[in-house]
């Protein structure tokens, strides 16, 4: 079997441990990560079979070569160990730490679900969904340097291909806290109208929250503009091309390094990796600014803000009437689950619901988050009345009463926000 | 890994699978059956070829000792056709393990060819890989269970009147 950068000798000569060793030496860890490999091949075929194809076994030698990886680097590489543990101690402290690096992971994840960007991106949903999948179906003991979950969500900065397995996850989740963190600074009407004006679909479309909010927070902050505002105007745009005209490419990005430092600042963000993480996103801009200048136009990289666009929404007039039958109101929520944009869903609620009651329930499970708000401002100022006082009475009558979407919570803000 | 080690852990496996082989000689010989020290050095030479021709990596002194344990009581194996025989099962269970993806356990497919060998083959290394062992694997394919594929496979041997 080949031996290329993804097994043994990443394991030694990666980390310049190979001039270390001797001809004796490196014949009886290969003898010991062999017999490893035998032992593995053993587990994987639970004894069914005494030979696996080559590139099953070349897997396997992957995931040992990985574990083995995992301790070495939490270890800072000592040289020691690979003299004074046999690898099969240092498989079983690999996997030791994988144990535990799992048990982070969760953490992180459960972090992430928490403290989720208060706007809607079906990628980002998915991913949620393909992370959890993850810890279920990761295999630590065989395939310890795979990734069993669909992860779609971008990231500003992605996660270095040449992480695997566990340190590729939790990498990806640290990374995504800190994006989320930053996300969590703004209010989702400001992040959803940023969005918008990035590009109209972002609830659909494969994007990253973090990057335009990020580019618009340091546009601001070099134009010593509120950044909590993200709101780049015509003039600011004019304002930031003069500041880059005739500029280097060190200058630029000398200003947007500090400009984010301005920015951490303001947000008050202390955690370093965090601050780290915006730089880093801060001077991805330079390129693109560059390339900006020649066309004399920002607004690829400063993004304006989107213009309302309620006054598309359909009009909604809701009398509460006859409820429909229970066959059909199935048949409406299914077709709701089909529709792709809002203004679909809510153009079939205003053809089809006349009935209080059928648009709670339907409320109650084809709106989510922020899907809400687009339909209650569709409704007139009668059937928010009796949307709200429904909701206040449900309340009083079981103040634990929460509805499987959350719509609840989102009217009562959607009303305070009315005034 | 380099060179020089692979060839060391290759003359160890093939000196362990030797060894095996000289002790099958003790339970072989009540059926008039042995091998020779040149016609081991063969055997376990063709493992290491067989192995390389199906992209299988084998772990330990491989399948041979328990091939031997399985048909030496056939009464199509002769002194005559043993080593020869030996081989093209050898490669054969190399090869079908492979075509059914490795959804049938080592014992399960000798199981299954020693009893097609003796039964509807009639000793034929040919028949048994040309049709029976292809069958059976193509069984697996379809998504049929191992047990489910032997039995389908069955429908032969039944109407030939074999006994299991």
């Amino acid at each position: 079997m080949d031996i290329n950068d993804d097994n043994y000798l990443a394991v030694v000569s990666g980390r310049r441990l190979l001039e270390a060793f001797s001809a004796e030496d490196s014949g009886n860890f290969q003898r010991g990560l062999w017999a490893l490999l035998a032992r593995q091949t053993q587990r994987f075929t639970m004894g069914d079979s005494t030979s696996v194809p080559v590139e099953t076994a070349r897997e396997l030698l992957k995931s040992i070569c990985f574990t083995l990886d995992s301790y070495l680097e939490a270890n800072n590489d000592d040289p020691l160990l690979l003299w004074t543990m046999s690898a099969d101690k240092l498989f079983k402290a690999g996997q030791a730490r994988l144990e535990k690096e799992i048990e982070t992971g969760k953490d992180y994840l459960r972090q992430v679900k928490k403290d989720a960007p208060p706007v809607d991106n079906i990628s980002y949903r998915d991913t949620l969904v393909g992370l959890e999948s993850f810890f279920r179906n990761y295999d630590y003991r065989l395939m310890a340097h795979e990734i069993p979950g669909d992860i779609d969500y971008q990231l500003c900065l992605p996660v270095p291909a040449k992480l695997y397995g566990i340190a590729y996850i939790n990498e990806y989740l640290r990374r995504l806290l800190i994006e989320n963190s930053f996300c969590r600074c703004f209010r989702a009407e400001q992040i959803s109208t940023l969005l918008a004006g990035y590009c109209p679909d972002y609830r659909e479309l494969l994007i990253n929250i973090y990057e335009p909010l990020a580019a618009n927070t340091v546009g601001l902050a070099l134009l010593e503009k509120d950044v909590t505002s993200l709101a780049i105007g015509e003039a600011d745009r004019a304002g930031l091309l003069k500041l880059f005209t005739n500029r280097g490419e060190a200058e630029t990005a000398a200003m947007l390094r500090e400009a984010a430092a301005a920015v951490c600042r303001t947000l008050h963000i202390g955690d370093a990796a965090a601050a780290a993480y915006l730089q880093s996103a801060a001077l991805l801009l330079v390129p693109r600014i560059r390339a900006a200048l020649e066309e004399n136009d920002l607004s690829g990289v400063f993004i304006p803000p989107a213009r309302p666009q309620n006054t598309e929404l359909p009009a909604f007039q809701f009398i509460d009437g006859q409820m429909m039958d229970d066959a059909k109101l199935r048949q409406l929520i299914v077709e709701l689950g089909g529709c792709r944009y809002i203004s679909d869903k809510i153009a079939l609620i205003s053809h089809k619901v006349r009935s209080l009651r059928d648009l709670v329930e339907i409320l109650n499970v084809c709106f989510w988050g922020e899907e809400c708000e687009p339909l209650f401002a569709s409704l007139n100022k009668g059937d928010l009345a009796a949307l709200l006082d429904y909701t206040l009475q449900k309340k009083s009558r079981v103040p634990d009463w929460e509805s499987e979407s959350g719509w609840e919570k989102r009217l009562l803000v959607f009303m305070n926000l009315r005034g | 890994m380099n060179d020089e080690f692979a060839l060391s852990l290759k003359n160890t496996q093939m000196r362990q699978a030797a060894e095996e082989l000289r002790e099958c000689n003790e339970i072989t010989l009540r059926y008039g059956l042995a091998l020779t020290e040149q016609q081991i050095k063969s055997l376990v030479e063709r493992r290491f070829a067989a192995l390389k021709d199906t992209g299988r990596v084998e772990f330990g002194p491989g399948i041979l000792k328990l091939l031997i344990t399985t048909f030496c009581n056939s009464p199509y194996l002769t002194r005559d056709n043993y080593e020869e025989t030996l081989i093209e099962l050898q490669d054969s269970f190399y090869y079908f393990k492979n075509e059914a993806r490795d959804l049938i356990s080592d014992e399960e497919l000798i199981t299954f060819m020693k009893e097609h060998f003796d039964g509807i083959c009639q000793g034929s290394l040919e028949h048994l890989s040309g049709t029976t062992l292809e069958e059976l694997c193509r069984n697996t394919r379809y998504g049929h269970t191992v047990e489910e594929a032997m039995d389908m496979s069955d429908h032969l041997r039944r109407i030939y009147g074999y006994k299991r």
